[in-house]
């Protein structure tokens, strides 16, 4: 009897488990055809929309229209994301005839409003917006979302914040650029650039006084987008005082690392290869007569990359002929050095027949 | 006779109890993964601006690994060097090929001897010579004896200049974007050591110089079944473990690692089916147990087209390969699991893994084969096992239907509506017989691998790489 009983209940699950599942997976084609069918719609009004505006703002460029329909709340991502794809592509008047237009359309409080969505998509689109607008009355929220957790919409914001005012944004952000782990360094360096070294120069400097020597690499790395005048001191400075390698490596890599060779010789016999390799690098920008003893002498470093730094730097001296290099190879006895030579003037196409 | 009777309902409830565990994780899975590609996507929405691209894109070495492959090798070389990327460089690692493959290189690329001072960090079989290319100089081709595939790719790590390496191979059918999207995670995350792609089937589409014009669907039954079950198991299940960083296997056909914690790890492993998986196991537990930061992300966008086996035969020897490699590269970071330290990698992947993927397919042949012995014997009745072969079925199409529809949500690459029909029915046919069959073969590539350690417990021997089809 037990048995009739278990069996019955095994079928009944068994069934309605099945039952159930075809029921969803029914359900789930009837979805994918509903989306199939949102879609080629959507495809269309989109592309409508997009016919029908590009002119329109390609008009604008050269003068702002006397009249414009209004844009309705389902086109507004689509005209945003037209409106930036313009104002990303453009220079000078033709942008502030663009930021016309979107004040003309009220485009600009739709922003706003979408800034409130719950769709990081639409947020994303609005946040690079009010950047482009230079919107004032939106720093509070943006300034929020540059705090925030989640990394794209903080970068976004980020860079809409440094679009309206570089300043108040560097006073503002300042810590987080070096703090944050999830501001990779290059989108950092895009967006310090875009701002332009006028506005970025001093308070990125100023910012090196006040940073945790942990924090101060990645703050180096973006001082590459400031003027050099406001650089190089505080590079020769770390490069006099600091002993944390990290810091030196990172000053030699600058694109405004101070040339002077009483800086930088000393690199080249510090305990940290990557110090070397940089200082090796450096050397080929600042080495004069003489200096080449010291390059050859790298040769012999046990570190591959730091050889082939200091071999590259060889090959790279104005006053060093292919004869004086050539004579240099056979002169190094370190077969290690001799290869690595052999490689560097073959890469740089300055080996014999 | 009551005890057989008992015996036979037990097993049922078992059966069911296990399809319904298997289903129900792949159907977890690809809830997660829903969650994870509406994330990925929204994040997209700035891509299509002009200043959406960063212009500092970190230089990467690409690493094909070339054994006998004189009649591909020139297209695949050509369609990378054509990659638009900032900095790039190829290193095709010819791996002791005994037909023309150095040849037809050397004529396409004027290849020069390169004397180059080879940093051999990691162990590899010998070098013979380095050349390099006078018209693309970013073009390097290492020529070595053979080691196998993962021995090529370790002598391109030691070759590559660039803090990132992508691992391909040759006859991949790349997008033109590949390369940047595969090498966005490592921009935004410094702690990303890994992005695997998702792959994606080659057969149907068109193609031009290596790259993917438009997706299409193969005309075969049997690719187009595979186009499904790629979406199914392939795609979605291992972006619902990338959700939670728990990737285990890799794609094997275009990977980009990290270099130094490549190095660090010690390199790709010779001798085994699957060594991107294996390493990129490996790569999670080291981290993982050092207590060190370790991402690995799969990257969902189609990026890597490949062909699928157009035949049952190799359809089978693939399958027994991989099958072989999953073992291979689970038990040989078997520390991960339950690991304190292991966190998701340790405790739900890889279990997870181990349970279903591994073991999954001996279990389920043996419960197929038990229901039907005891049908015959006449310990069930049709109806229990009509009724458990619904359950089977029935959650199999569920789950073929509801990666199509995370298709459908997301890249829409198949866009005609008879393309869609096709799909469907492949999710309906997919599991009826096609499902069963691969769940046998890959049974039988778990009991050759049991036999191959046996085998070398006994002499006392490792083993040498096999070369089945891709």
């Amino acid at each position: 009897m037990s048995l009739v009983t278990d069996s019955d209940l095994l079928f009944a699950f068994a069934f309605w488990a099945g039952a159930t599942a075809l029921s969803i997976a029914v359900a789930l084609v009837a979805c994918i055809l509903v989306l199939r069918l949102g879609l080629t719609l959507r495809m269309y009004r989109e592309a409508r929309f997009v016919l029908r505006w590009r002119p329109r703002l390609l008009e604008a460029i050269d003068q702002v229209p006397a009249t414009l329909p209004a844009v309705k709340r389902g086109d507004w991502f689509a005209f945003l994301a037209l409106w930036n794809h313009f104002q990303e592509s453009l220079r000078g008047a033709a942008r502030h005839r663009l930021r016309a237009v979107m004040l003309k359309l009220r485009m600009d409080v739709a922003a706003r409003e979408m800034l409130k969505s719950r769709s990081i998509r639409e947020r994303l689109m609005s946040v690079i917006t009010l950047g482009h607008l230079g919107d004032q009355e939106s720093w509070p929220a943006l300034e929020r979302l540059a705090h925030g957790p989640h990394t794209l919409l903080s970068l976004a914001a980020a860079r809409a914040l440094l679009l309206i005012d570089p300043v108040r944004a560097l006073n503002a952000l300042l810590p987080e650029l070096s703090e944050r782990p999830d501001w990779p360094v290059p989108r950092l360096e895009a967006m310090l650039s875009e701002t332009g070294p006028a506005a970025v120069s001093a308070p990125l400097a100023a910012a090196v006084d006040r940073t945790p020597s942990a924090q101060l690499p990645k703050l180096i790395a973006l001082l590459d987008a400031a003027h050099a005048k406001h650089v190089r001191p505080k590079l020769r400075e770390l490069l006099q005082t600091s002993h944390d390698p990290d810091v030196l490596a990172a000053c030699l890599k600058s694109r405004h690392l101070p040339l002077e060779r009483v800086l930088i010789r000393p690199c080249t016999h510090h305990e940290s290869w990557q110090v070397r390799t940089q200082a090796a690098s450096a050397m080929a920008r600042v080495a004069q007569p003489g200096d080449e003893k010291l390059l050859a002498g790298m040769l012999k470093d046990p570190v591959w990359w730091v050889r082939y730094r200091a071999a590259q730097a060889l090959a790279a001296l104005p006053f060093l002929t292919r004869d004086d290099l050539w004579r240099l190879r056979f002169v190094v006895t370190d077969r290690f050095a001799q290869n690595m030579l052999d490689q560097v003037v073959a890469e740089r196409g300055t080996t014999r027949a | 006779m009551i005890e057989l009777h008992a015996t036979a309902m037990a097993l049922q409830w078992i059966v069911l109890a296990y399809f319904i565990g298997l289903n129900g994780g792949y159907l977890l899975l690809n809830l997660m993964s829903l969650a994870g590609i509406r994330r990925y996507l929204e994040a997209r929405a700035l891509d299509a601006l002009p200043q959406a691209a960063s212009r500092y894109e970190p230089p990467v070495s690409i690493i094909v690994p070339a054994f006998n492959e004189q009649s591909a090798i020139v297209a695949t070389v050509r369609s990378l060097l054509q990659l638009p990327y900032p900095q790039l460089e190829v290193i095709v690692v010819n791996d002791g090929s005994t037909d023309e493959t150095l040849e037809v290189l050397r004529e396409a690329f004027s290849l020069g001897l390169f004397p180059e001072a080879y940093w051999k960090r990691l162990p590899v079989r010998h070098v013979r010579a380095i050349y390099r290319s006078t018209t693309f100089p970013g073009l390097r081709v290492i020529e070595k004896s053979r080691g196998g595939r993962a021995d090529s790719l370790n002598a391109g790590v030691n070759a590559a200049r660039f803090p990132l390496f992508c691992a391909t191979r040759v006859g991949c059918i790349l997008s033109r974007d590949s390369l940047r999207r595969m090498v966005q995670p490592f921009v935004e995350n410094i702690t990303t050591a890994a992005s695997t792609c998702t792959l994606r089937i080659a057969n149907g589409c068109s193609t031009s110089g290596g790259f993917l014009d438009a997706a299409g669907l193969p005309g075969k039954l049997l690719a187009l079944i595979q186009v499904m079950e790629y979406l199914r198991t392939f795609l979605f299940a291992r972006l619902g473990w990338s959700a939670m960083n728990a990737a285990l296997t890799a794609s094997g056909a275009f990977d980009v690692f990290r270099k130094q914690a490549v190095v660090d790890a010690g390199g790709f492993r010779s001798g085994i089916a699957c060594p991107y998986s294996e390493l990129q196991m490996r790569l999670h537990r080291v981290h993982r147990l050092a207590g060190e930061p370790c991402r690995i992300v799969v990257v969902p966008d189609p990026v890597c087209w490949i062909e699928a086996p157009g035949s049952l035969s190799a359809l089978r020897q693939q399958r027994i390969r991989w099958q072989r490699g999953l073992a291979e590269a689970l038990v040989a970071n078997l520390r991960l699991l339950f690991h304190r330290r292991g966190g998701a990698p340790g405790w739900v992947s890889f279990p997870f893994t181990l349970a279903f993927e591994l073991l999954g397919p001996p279990i389920e042949v043996l419960a197929y084969a038990l229901l039907l012995a005891a049908f015959a014997f006449g310990l069930i009745s049709w109806q229990g096992l009509a009724a458990i072969m619904a359950v089977a079925i029935g959650f199999g199409i569920l789950l073929s239907v509801s990666a199509l529809l995370l298709e459908e949500s997301s890249f829409r690459l198949y866009r005609r509506p008879t393309q869609l029909l096709r799909l469907l029915t492949a999710a309906l046919v997919e599991n009826i017989g096609y499902h069963q069959l691969v769940a046998l073969w890959r049974t039988e590539g778990l009991i050759r691998w049991l036999r191959r350690r046996a085998g070398e417990r006994r002499h006392g021997t490792g083993t040498r790489e096999n070369r089945g089809p891709a």
